[in-house]
């Protein structure tokens, strides 16, 4: 039998063992024609650009542009590096004369294409401003660029009385806003400005950046010219960057601006109007900066907000909104265009959501068309075009769903209602699908949900507690010792009971000195109070208890005897015998004789009997 | 013995302790009925006063909901907001006050404080019910683990498994516990406009300004400043421009 199974065992363990190597066989060629992995076309993008040269030596160049300037002017004090930004590790101070005051106000990076590759130039630029006349010096300092430590060379300022900024006037960024008080959410109009020096020369500017906390600048609707215009007190062209910003956050937002001068090199459409110079040759990148310009912003009010608010802010006019048909079956769609009408340019507007409802299916909206712009002599209006896919789902209505909407207007401060108005229209009876209703009731709920509102009043105040967490009060931390004190006593008083289950002898003794000091008490107010025959009982008693641990034994069953045993032959002058012998002697005596007896006199033993009940209780203990 | 002396005057303590609770708690109750009646008849001004005064007296997850609402309506977000986070820390599991502060940020558009995982368990659970859960499960194991052995009876495994139980507790509530403790440097700016200083004095270079009902945590204090985190910088803050959600001395 064992013998079989041993067998069985060992068949079936080889049958397994091919079944994988068949397997393994089969898969064998499966695995030989899979075909082979395709590249990452992300890979292949970063492979095919030209890479970023970090390995030439770091050059660092320190300058003040310009480098002579009058008391009080700005200077931009400007540092070069070849290499990436993230590698230079800028210091937050930097060593200045006491008469300079320095801020640090840009920091960028620009790959500059040199054959195959592209070389890194980081620039940090400062701003500079002298409270006194003289020659001054930042002196040269360390910075760790690619993690070693380079100098960045010494730079010189001449600050005079005399210093003509004009004639030495570097270029420079401004910062124009369409509105410097505005509502978070509201579309503004920025414009970067950039005079040319003056020679007339005009330079392309290259990665214009705004900087400041809760901004977003509208990269779609950036426009750029070079024009005529007065600026500083001097006509000339000035090179417009012009862009919408919005602003995020509410509070005071300082920005600056902030980009690179990249001679004729310009990026992206570009008009010119005007007599300008524009220079050939390669260019020079110089990392130009602007001062600060302060955006107060204010949440938008919550009194007054209409129902289909939905961040549109500016003023807006609704045409009357057109359907597609007057005349249409349930469950067959129909289009309804709403035209929304602005000053200006529309800079941000979504359509409004549809309205939950559940006779009608509302597909969200599409922008029909794109942006139409009408120019006049005083203004220019722009208009946005939404189309409204509309399925009746039963057929007794007699108009589309109103589409609530509105917008704040800033001017006004106030929101205004610009809902799209129901549109009379004719149900005929068809088919709605199941599914339709389903969707359009789904939806109708989901809309509902996500609405957001003041809830109403609690009824009741509800439990009344402390704002403080019990974790901050000391009353409940301390409270913690009760516990804490209770389980120590208690395993400290089983341990004892422990000890003492382990050694009765020595409860036994303790029990028995504890016996013998109260006897001792009582002893001696008997012998003050001339009591002899309580003396006599109560010394008989002491002399017991102090004696019966040690046989061990019930105190009462001893005797006289057993006393004088234990004293032993500590008693050298046999006077202690003497005095316990005359004790139980009278104890007896008054116990079994006739005749009373007088026990008084043996009070005048108490010193002796002293004596011995002190031995007693040494060895107690 | 408590002498005769002493016993009266324990019971007079008693008495004038029971009273003057109970006192507090009818004005709290008056108050707040009170609140809800001026809130009825939109006199908004006087439905705050009369829920703040309840929610001094008796202070309630409820109350604290009704002050945020008429607050809210009296334009004061940051009191609102302040008076929604309270009832959110006392009852958890109050919706009504989650959905407000919800609406009140979206409309103010202000940021939710930013919670770590110890702070977010912590909310899960009134502050209280945590603390006497980790005591409870500690004090439950410590007595599970030594009574058997006081009462002279075995050790079992369900005993075993019971202190387990017990520890394991205790364990999982210390996260939440450090949540409450480290959710308690967590207040609310209130005053619009408050600069956010460089240094802690009146005359500090403000970094920014701060919105009120902005979010932020208290990581030093110094004199009459507070040196407060917000999500997006640090800087010293007036102590009275600043309210912690959980007030620093016992009410």
């Amino acid at each position: 039998m064992r013998l079989a199974a041993g067998f069985f065992g060992y068949w079936k363990f080889n049958v397994e063992r091919w079944m994988f190597f068949f397997a393994f066989l089969i898969c064998l060629p499966v695995f030989a024609q899979s075909p082979a992995p395709q590249p990452d076309p992300l890979m292949q993008l970063m492979l095919t650009q030209p890479s970023i040269e970090i390995n030439t030596n770091v050059e660092i160049k320190a300058v003040f542009d310009p480098p002579v300037v009058g008391v009080g002017e700005k200077t931009t004090y400007r540092v070069t590096v070849n290499a990436v930004s993230d590698s230079i590790k800028w210091p937050e101070d930097i060593y200045a004369p006491g008469e300079l005051n320095i801020k640090r106000s840009a920091r960028g990076q620009i790959l500059q294409p040199a054959g195959a590759v592209l070389k890194p130039m980081t620039t940090i630029n400062h701003h500079v401003t002298a409270t006194a006349t003289g020659d001054f010096t930042i002196p040269e300092f360390k910075v760790k660029v690619y993690g070693r430590n380079v100098t960045v060379p010494a730079a010189r300022l001449i600050v005079s009385t005399n210093a003509s900024s004009a004639a030495l006037r570097p270029a420079r960024l401004f910062i124009e806003l369409s509105e410097t008080n505005a509502y978070s959410g509201q579309p503004i109009k920025v414009r970067v400005l950039m005079p040319a020096t003056l020679n007339n020369f005009m330079q392309a500017l290259q990665q214009v950046q705004l900087n400041g906390d809760g901004i977003l600048l509208d990269q779609s609707a950036v426009r750029q010219r070079i024009q005529q215009m007065e600026f500083g007190g001097r006509t000339g062209p000035t090179f417009i960057y012009e862009s919408t910003l919005t602003p995020l956050v509410a509070g005071r937002i300082d920005m600056t601006a902030q980009a690179f001068t990249a001679g004729n090199q310009f990026s992206g459409s570009i008009s010119i109007s005007g007599n300008t110079v524009i220079q050939g040759g390669n260019p020079q990148y110089l990392l130009l900066d602007s001062d600060p310009v302060r955006l107060n912003v204010e949440p938008l009010p919550r009194a007054g907000a209409l129902s289909g608010f939905n961040g549109a802010i500016g003023r807006f006019t609704l045409d009357a909104p057109q359907l597609e048909t007057n005349r249409v079956r349930v469950g067959d769609a129909v289009k309804l265009l709403v035209t929304f009408r602005t000053e200006g340019e529309i800079k941000r507007l979504l359509a409004p959501p549809p309205p939950a409802v559940t006779n009608w299916q509302m597909l969200p909206p599409l922008p029909e068309g794109g942006l139409m712009m009408t120019a006049t002599k005083e203004s220019i209006t722009s208009a946005q075009t939404f189309s409204y896919t509309l399925i009746p789902l039963t057929n007794n209505m007699t108009s589309t769903p109103a589409i609530p909407f509105s917008y704040f207007d800033p001017q006004r401060k106030v929101y205004v209602d610009l809902t799209i108005p129901a549109m009379p229209i004719q149900v005929l009876s068809g088919v709605a699908t199941a599914e339709a209703q389903a969707i359009a009731q789904a939806a109708a709920a989901t809309t509902n949900e996500k609405k957001l509102k003041l809830s109403g009043l609690a009824t009741a105040s509800g439990r009344v507690t402390s704002l403080v967490p019990l974790q901050l009060r000391s009353a409940f931390l301390s409270g913690q010792l009760v516990p804490l004190l209770g389980f120590t006593g208690l395993w400290l008083w089983d341990r004892r009971r422990r000890f003492y289950e382990s050694h009765p002898h020595i409860l036994v003794r303790k029990r028995a000195l504890r016996a013998l000091l109260r006897e001792r008490a009582e002893l001696n107010k008997a012998a003050r109070s001339n009591n002899g025959s309580r003396f006599v009982d109560l010394a008989v008693s002491a002399l017991r208890i102090g004696s019966a641990p040690h046989f061990p034994a019930t105190p009462r069953a001893l005797v006289g005897s057993d006393v004088l045993e234990l004293l032993g032959n500590e008693d050298s002058n046999g006077r202690s015998s003497e005095v316990v012998r005359r004790i139980f002697a009278a104890t007896d005596a008054a116990q079994f004789s006739a005749a009373t007896s007088d026990a008084t006199d043996l009070l005048a033993l108490r010193p002796e009997l002293d004596r011995v009940l002190d031995r007693l209780e040494e060895k107690l203990k | 013995m408590i002498s005769l002396q002493s016993f009266r005057l324990l019971i007079c303590l008693g008495v004038l302790l029971i009273y003057g609770n109970a006192a507090d708690a009818s004005n709290g109750t008056n108050f707040f009925k009170l609140g809800v009646t001026a809130y009825d008849q939109k006199n908004y001004t006087l439905a705050a006063k009369m829920f703040t005064v309840s929610a001094a007296a008796e202070p309630a997850s409820g109350t604290f909901q009704n002050l945020g609402n008429a607050e809210w309506q009296t334009g004061h977000t940051a009191e609102a907001i302040i008076a929604w986070e309270r009832a959110a820390c006392l009852n958890p599991f109050d919706l009504y006050a989650k959905n407000n502060l919800k609406f009140a940020r979206e409309s103010a558009q202000l940021e939710a404080p930013e919670l770590t995982w110890c702070e977010i368990a912590s909310s899960w659970l009134p502050s209280n019910v945590w603390a006497w859960l980790a005591c409870g499960s500690l004090w439950f194991a410590v007595g599970v683990m030594m009574l058997p052995g006081v009462l002279r009876r075995r050790k079992s495994a369900m005993q075993q498994a019971l202190v387990a139980l017990g520890l394991g507790v205790f364990l999982l509530t210390l996260p939440a516990n450090y949540g409450v403790l480290t959710r308690s440097q967590i207040g609310f700016v209130l005053k619009r406009e408050t600069p956010l200083g460089l240094t802690p004095t009146a005359e500090a270079e403000a970094s920014t300004t701060l919105a009120a009902g902005e979010s932020g945590r208290v990581i030093r204090e110094r004199g009459n400043y507070l040196l407060i985190r917000t999500r997006r910088t640090i800087g010293w803050i007036e102590r009275t421009r600043f309210v912690l959600v959980t007030p620093a001395k016992p009410r």
